[in-house]
């Protein structure tokens, strides 16, 4: 009597655990999806991969031409500042010959 | 030569990748790169470094493939082979961070479901995604590849270097630890509600 209540408790706790164990691979099978990258990681991706030499990023007509004009700005100033900076120095040089001629 | 690139198995595009065809070897890339992606996501939890570490999984077979050689060990299996190796290091890079954020995009999916359902079953979700990050390497990649990428014991056997049984063995293990882990949240879930009622 003892040992069938005892193979009785021991099936049930079997089938306790199956039933649990089931039950965490369905929370997985419901949980764990397949996740997609973004097309453009994909697609970068792939061009990178069959030519090493292509860019790995491209820019729209209006930031390439922004960015053309920032870098026309700045050749702009460099010169200007050149320009003004090195007029200062020969200005600089004359008065001080004027003051000490020798 | 005009060949329909896309209808290419996998050997003969192996075979014309290691001869510089860097078509077919992009064939293959668009085959594998999805499920690549999806397997370093869950085992890095962020996008950019799944990003990061799926382009060096492809860059890292581009040059070797002249090497791979078939002994019985498919393409994919070879893949995830290189994934892994580069998750371990970069997790071993990586190692003082203790919590990987999990993205959004795992957890919300739903759009038509009642708010209170969503909410529950993200909890749940990520609760689950919390326990499976705790788990050693060897049992992440069992989990991942049989429900993400829905192998067959076999085939994880193959990705891992292990017979059949020894998979069927470990996934047994891993399932009671995660049903241990996944109880012991939910209990000190519970508890930490009653503390507050």
């Amino acid at each position: 009597m003892a040992k069938n209540s005892g193979r009785d408790e021991n099936k049930k706790m079997e089938n306790t655990q199956v039933s649990d164990l089931q039950a965490i691979e369905q929370i997985m099978v419901s949980s764990l999806q397949p996740v997609n990258p973004r097309p453009e990681f994909v697609e970068g991706l792939h061009q990178r991969l069959i030519d090493p030499m292509s860019p790995t990023v491209r820019f729209t007509r209006r930031y390439s031409s922004q960015f053309i004009l920032l870098i026309l700005a700045t050749l702009l100033s460099g010169v200007i500042f050149f320009i003004t900076a090195s007029r200062v120095i020969i200005s600089l040089i004359r008065e001080f010959k004027l003051t000490n001629p020798l | 030569m005009v060949r329909n690139v896309p209808e290419l198995s996998d050997e003969t595009a192996l075979k014309l990748a290691a001869q510089g065809d860097q078509e077919a070897f992009g064939v293959l890339y668009e085959r594998y790169v999805s499920r690549i992606y999806s397997y370093i996501y869950y085992r890095t939890g962020n996008q950019h470094d799944a990003e990061d570490l799926t382009a060096r999984v492809f860059f890292r077979a581009l040059r070797h493939v002249e090497n791979y050689k078939n002994r019985g060990l498919p393409l994919s299996a070879w893949l995830y082979r290189i994934a892994h190796n580069l998750v371990a290091n970069w997790h071993r890079d990586n190692s003082r961070r203790k919590e990987v954020p999990l993205d959004e995009i795992i957890l919300v999916r739903h759009g038509g479901d009642l708010p209170e359902v969503v909410l529950i079953e993200n909890e749940e979700k990520e609760n689950l995604l919390k326990v499976i990050h705790r788990l050693p390497a060897d049992r992440q990649q069992v989990i991942l590849l049989k429900f993400v990428e829905h192998f067959s014991n076999a085939e994880i056997g193959q990705v891992m270097g292990k017979s059949e049984g020894a998979v069927k063995s470990l996934y047994h293990r891993t399932l009671l630890s995660l049903r241990d882990d996944f109880n012991h949240i939910l209990k000190s879930g519970s508890n930490d509600g009653e503390e507050l009622g």
